[in-house]
């Protein structure tokens, strides 16, 4: 090969590769562009941000997100505008639908009750295993939305019977303002508010919510800082100051655990899980394991055996938790409510049904021990 | 990543490309100084990389400046550091006489150029035929696995071509560059070993893409196409680049023995050809159907014990156990696992609860799902059951799978469709469980053709239930693609069509009317079931959702049909969204790298072969999707096609070369254009090809003669252009040029033009390459 031959060479390849990554990035710029819809009607001014020399920094969750002009954050909801931060989930729910409150699931919050439940799209994790991927890795503008302000979402949920609000299917976090605003109202109204959530959140907005959520549903994804950080790409710590954070405030709450074949069925992970929640004094409140089935990334996977989930819940009240419970396996009883002291059983559940309820003022009718919850 | 950090796969990486670059210094591509350069520069980067890196973070940590990117510059520095000690160890190996002066380590090394091989009685045209040998046995054995790895899909078949194409072309390339001295028609010792690293090589990256499929995907991720084509670029650039680099340095070698280009080309296709043949027996006789076993799909299931695995004709079958439940798998996807009834519960009695007396059912699917065991609650009168590949129930009845002990429980080794076009059998309910149009081949149960034969088999009330992939909370844009043309598809064929949203989508079609009251009559008829009773499904919530169904499939949809594959079209779009790309865009940047790389200064016969090379690459992964949708199979015709392909390739090159074509039959006019008649042919037949009408032997015959002609064209217009004299006809840059418009048709065609047009149009556009071709080479001699 000659010279010639060889900067021609080199230039065509050059060109080339020019090209292929042009095309990459235009990939990302149609990304971006299709995202910056400006006929969204659910856009107004973010609470919780700072605006820096580096542009305008997010302040609700751990990401932080620093945007330049019409940049979007990592939960798709928010975005920079002439040096201010713009939230682009108020006002138009995607998913709405009345579920029973024990799908949340929550078992001590006034059973056998209807929460309204809602979502917009966008969530600040990425979970592999995400059920409601198609509107928690989107943004609002990609969505098919209805409209309604929270006066509307209140009014039907009474109109719907509701006892209880829940901001649940995507991540409530990204739609903290719509959150805010109408658990505040349907407080007012003498309606419950939950919060079904994956806890990252940033300590300031966090006392804010909890002055109006009454109930909350963690996931507590894993007890491992490097498994969290690959299933979720967000950190754990700032999930478990969230649980103390909502103990300390008085919010009632549930915990989740998804325990996933080959990331978080490590038993001695979920040992050191349990040890921590009954040290942090958590004894109180219910955990629940549930089976994982294969969604989104993660396809490849069985679904949770049995036993892993019994044997979890052997561990956990092993460890000194009170409440442990197996979700959605028929059968085993998995969803039974027991008193931690005499261990009678006091409510006996068929799925989301009540078939006997003993509890009397909150107490154990048989030992008088208090069961926490609301009653 | 599984780990931290990159040790093994920067190991391997390395290793592969000092091996590549050793055996190109050996085989004269470029002298050993320059294989020496090659790597002191890489010393030199990864030197400095690590260096500087580590001092950065010495700073960061001693003046405690925060920055937040310190964890990933850790990551590379120690990347960086592994592959220096590695590249230093290949520095310690030149020069071990310095540091071990022994005497064995002393002497000197023959100055570049001067080595004189030692030749070895083996015939010359060896290393040609083992090229095309080992390209089609890597290709059928590599298809199955990657296959049956990563979604057996055609999009995943256009990604694997695509690849393998561009790499063989680029090795193809590098070939012509040698200055290798002729070698006659005996071969030399280093050409043997350049056959013996093409024969090796595939047995050992076989097992090679398990170990590193583990290593660098997480257990139980779904790969998305990005991770998949870095992956699978891994995996093909050892043995494509050195395949295509292979025959340019064959045609180089052998030229002083007479032997031509063409010739050269004929004995690379009768390997080919050979292979191919020698592969489809193989898998017939089920050869590799414990291959390549138990240990790789440990590596790919790190925390279930493998019960049993089986490759058959249309891919691998793997029974796992997790504690007491037994977890199925085909081609890498869960079917099932016990002790979760829930879509077997959902998609029996969602169905038969609405019949008002369901007593003879066809199941097509789920055969190793335990279903039969739900539909026995009822009292059925005959249950035939059906898979698309026959073959799975032997190997389920061979593991114990099925449900034994019902008398009343047929399990029919036939497709399905060629049951429903023979037999005359009428039933009350069809129930299709498969997993969605994920390919052309599954495509097939959700057109409209499908709707319209199981239709005559029903009786009065008849119903056909089909299982489709779950929507959640939210029914996205992306899935109404999937949903909306098999919806419509089923109301070409019948009056009531109703899509009931569970954990899974259920998609009921039926003349009649009928209502949902699925509680009722579950407690009318006495029948025990885990989760479908009061307190664990809300019968209410079922139909409101069905009515929100309903509302957003009420707008036109294109139906489906098998050569409008609009629901497998949806599907792949569904699952491309989950990742943040636009796969379009990057292939279409990648095909416009390919034109500007080749066509950019290039004569306009390379040009010639580069657009007949993408019309036929085009043409057999069209047939190639013909052949999923006539035959229902894919995996046993990864060898035969190509075989077939090749033969034709071989035919048409050595005819040409030896002028038995005749003075009509040799004229440019009509080689060219006897590949644009192929293609007018197959789209004259297409429509019939793709009935359920049966007669599938003669189908594959005919697809078999389309290629076969097809390649006879390209085989015999490439000997000629090859032949040509002057500088025009640079026999390995017309290769290549032929391998990179293959590549381009391998892209451009499934993942263009059949999902924006049809595959109808894509042939069309296939055949007017053949005359566009024909138009440049006239060009040409009009100038001179």
């Amino acid at each position: 090969m000659n010279k010639r031959e060889f900067l021609k060479c080199l230039t065509i390849t050059g060109a080339s590769a020019c090209i292929a990554s042009t095309g990459a990035i235009g990939n990302e710029l149609i990304s971006a562009m299709d995202d910056l819809n400006t006929d969204n009607q659910g856009e107004r001014e973010a609470s919780h941000y700072v605006v820096t020399p580096r542009g305008v920094k997010c302040l609700i969750c751990p990401n932080e997100c620093t945007l330049k002009e019409g940049e979007l954050s990592d939960c798709h909801n928010r975005i920079a505008r002439d040096g201010k931060l713009f939230t682009m989930a108020y006002g138009n729910p995607c998913a709405v639908h009345i579920d029973p409150v024990e799908k949340k699931p929550l078992l001590h919050f006034y059973p056998a009750s209807l929460s309204f439940s809602l979502a917009t799209a966008g969530c600040n994790f990425a979970c592999l295993n995400c059920q409601n991927w198609e509107i928690s890795q989107t943004s609002p503008t990609k969505t098919r939305n209805y409209q309604a302000t929270p006066v509307q979402l209140v009014d039907q949920a009474i109109r719907e019977n509701c006892k209880s609000i829940a901001y649940t299917y995507s991540e409530p976090i990204t739609f903290f303002e719509y959150m805010l605003d109408t658990a505040t109202l349907a407080k007012s109204r003498g309606i419950k508010n939950i919060m079904v959530s994956n806890g990252y959140i940033n300590p300031e907005p966090l006392l804010e919510l909890c002055k109006v959520i009454d109930a909350a549903n963690i996931d507590l994804k894993t007890f491992d800082e490097e498994v969290h950080l690959k299933l979720t790409a967000g950190n754990l710590k700032p999930v478990l100051e969230t649980l103390k954070t909502f103990r300390k405030e008085g919010v009632w709450l549930e915990i989740t655990n998804l325990i996933v074949p080959s990331w978080t069925d490590n038993f001695d992970v979920i040992a050191r899980m349990c040890d921590w929640l009954a040290q942090e004094g958590f004894n109180d409140y219910p955990l629940h394991f549930s089976r994982f089935h294969p969604q989104h990334k993660l396809t490849r996977l069985p679904v949770t055996p049995l036993q892993s989930l019994t044997r979890a819940k052997e561990i956990a009240l092993k460890a000194g938790l009170h409440y442990v419970y197996v979700g959605n396996v028929p059968g085993i009883g998995g969803e039974d409510t027991y008193c931690h002291s005499c261990k009678v059983l006091l409510v006996k559940r068929n799925g989301f049904e009540i078939e006997q309820n003993l509890i009397v003022n909150g107490r154990c009718p048989k030992c008088q021990t208090p069961v926490p919850g609301r009653w | 990543m599984t780990t931290p950090y990159l040790l093994i796969p920067v190991l391997i990486i390395l290793l592969i490309l000092y091996g590549i670059s050793l055996l190109f210094s050996q085989l004269e591509v470029y002298n050993r100084l320059t294989h020496r350069k090659i790597w002191n520069y890489s010393l030199l980067v990864t030197f400095l990389t690590t260096g500087i890196l580590g001092i950065l973070m010495a700073i960061q940590i001693n003046y405690k400046i925060e920055v937040p990117w310190t964890e990933k510059v850790l990551k590379v520095h120690v990347n960086f550091g592994i592959a220096m000690t590695i590249i230093a160890f290949f520095h310690l190996l030149w020069h071990l006489r310095y540091y071990l002066p022994f005497k064995a380590f002393s002497g000197k090394s023959p100055r570049p150029g001067t080595r004189i091989q030692k030749q070895v009685n083996i015939p010359g045209f060896l290393l040609p035929f083992m090229v095309g040998f080992t390209a089609v046995a890597f290709q059928t054995l590599v298809i199955r696995e990657l296959l049956g790895l990563f979604s057996g899909n055609e999009f995943i078949l256009s990604i694997i071509f695509f690849l393998w194409l561009t790499l063989t072309g680029a090795g193809a390339f590098a070939g012509t560059r040698t200055n290798t001295p002729a070698e006659g028609t005996r071969l030399s010792k280093k050409t043997i070993y350049l056959i013996l690293a093409l024969a090796s090589m595939p047995v050992a990256l076989i097992p090679l893409l398990y170990f590193l499929k583990s290593l660098f995907f997480s257990p139980g991720i779904e790969a998305g196409p990005a991770g998949l084509s870095g992956f699978l670029f891994l995996i093909l650039l050892p043995f494509c680049f050195l395949n295509g680099f292979s025959f340019t340095y064959s045609v180089k070698l052998l030229r002083p023995s007479g032997m031509t280009a063409g010739g050269a080309y004929a004995w690379e296709s009768v390997g080919s050809a050979s292979s191919g043949f020698l592969m489809t027996l193989a898998i017939l006789l089920g050869i590799f159907s414990g291959y390549p076993g138990r240990w790789a799909e440990r590596l790919i299931h790190p925390n279930e014990e493998i019960i049993q695995t089986y490759s058959g004709v249309s891919g691998r079958l793997t029974v796992t156990r997790t504690g007491e439940q037994v977890n199925i798998y085909e081609n890498g996807v869960l079917t099932h696992s016990s002790g979760n009834p829930l879509t077997n519960e959902e998609l029996v009695h969602f169905t038969l609860c609405s019949h008002p007396d369901p007593r003879d059912i066809l199941v097509i699917g789920g055969t190793c799902t335990g279903i039969t065991a739900e539909l026995m609650k009822y009292d059925c009168h005959r249950v035939d059951c059906i898979e698309p590949d026959p073959q799975v129930i032997r190997t389920a009845k061979k593991l114990n799978l099925l449900a034994e002990g019902y008398p009343n429980i047929n399990y029919l080794r036939i497709n399905p469709f060629h049951h429903l076009i023979s037999d005359t059998a009428t039933y009350d309910v069809v129930i299709v469980m498969l997993a969605g149009p994920q390919n052309l081949n599954l495509n097939r149960y959700y057109a409209s053709s499908f709707f319209a034969l199981a239709r005559k088999h029903l009786g009065h009330s008849g119903m056909v239930t089909v299982m489709l992939p779950g929507t959640a909370n939210y029914v996205s844009g992306n899935a109404l693609d999937m949903l909306g043309p098999i919806y419509s598809a089923a109301r070409k064929s019948f009056g009531q069509v109703a899509l009931l949203p569970g954990e899974n989508n259920y998609l009921m079609a039926s003349d009649e009317k009928w209502t949902i009251d699925i509680l009722h009559t579950l407690q009318e008829r006495k029948i025990q079931t885990t989760f479908i009773r009061p307190g664990y499904f809300d019968e209410n919530l079922l139909i409101a959702r069905k009515s929100e169904m309903e509302q957003l499939l009420n707008q036109v949809f294109t139906a489906n049909e098998e050569f409008r594959p609009k629901a497998f079209l949806g599907m792949i779009n569904w699952w491309i969204g989950q990742f943040p790309l636009r796969l379009l865009w990057i292939f279409g940047a990648a095909a416009l790298f390919i034109i500007l790389l080749t066509l950019v200064g290039s004569k306009p016969e390379s040009n010639a072969m580069f657009l007949l090379g993408a019309g036929a690459s085009g043409l057999q992964i069209i047939l190639l999707f013909l052949v999923q949708i006539t035959a229902g199979t894919l995996y046993l015709f990864a060898g035969c096609l190509p075989a077939i392909f090749m033969t034709g390739l071989a035919t048409g090159s050595w005819c040409f070369l030896r002028k038995r074509v005749g003075k009509i039959l040799s004229s440019d006019t009509f080689i060219w254009l006897l590949f644009s008649f192929s293609g007018l042919l197959l789209l004259v037949i297409s429509e019939w090809l793709a009935h359920p009408s049966g007669m599938t032997g003669l189908k594959t015959v005919l697809i078999f003669l389309i290629s076969f002609i097809a390649a006879f064209s390209n085989g015999a217009v490439f000997a000629r252009l090859a032949s040509q004299p002057g500088d025009h006809a640079n026999p390995g840059r017309i290769y290549a040029y032929d391998l990179m418009g293959a590549a381009l048709g391998a892209i451009v065609f499934p993942l263009a033009l059949v999902p924006l047009f049809g595959i109808k149009l894509a042939i069309g556009v296939i055949s007017a390459t053949g005359i566009v071709s024909l138009g440049l080479t006239k060009l040409v001699r009009k100038r001179s």
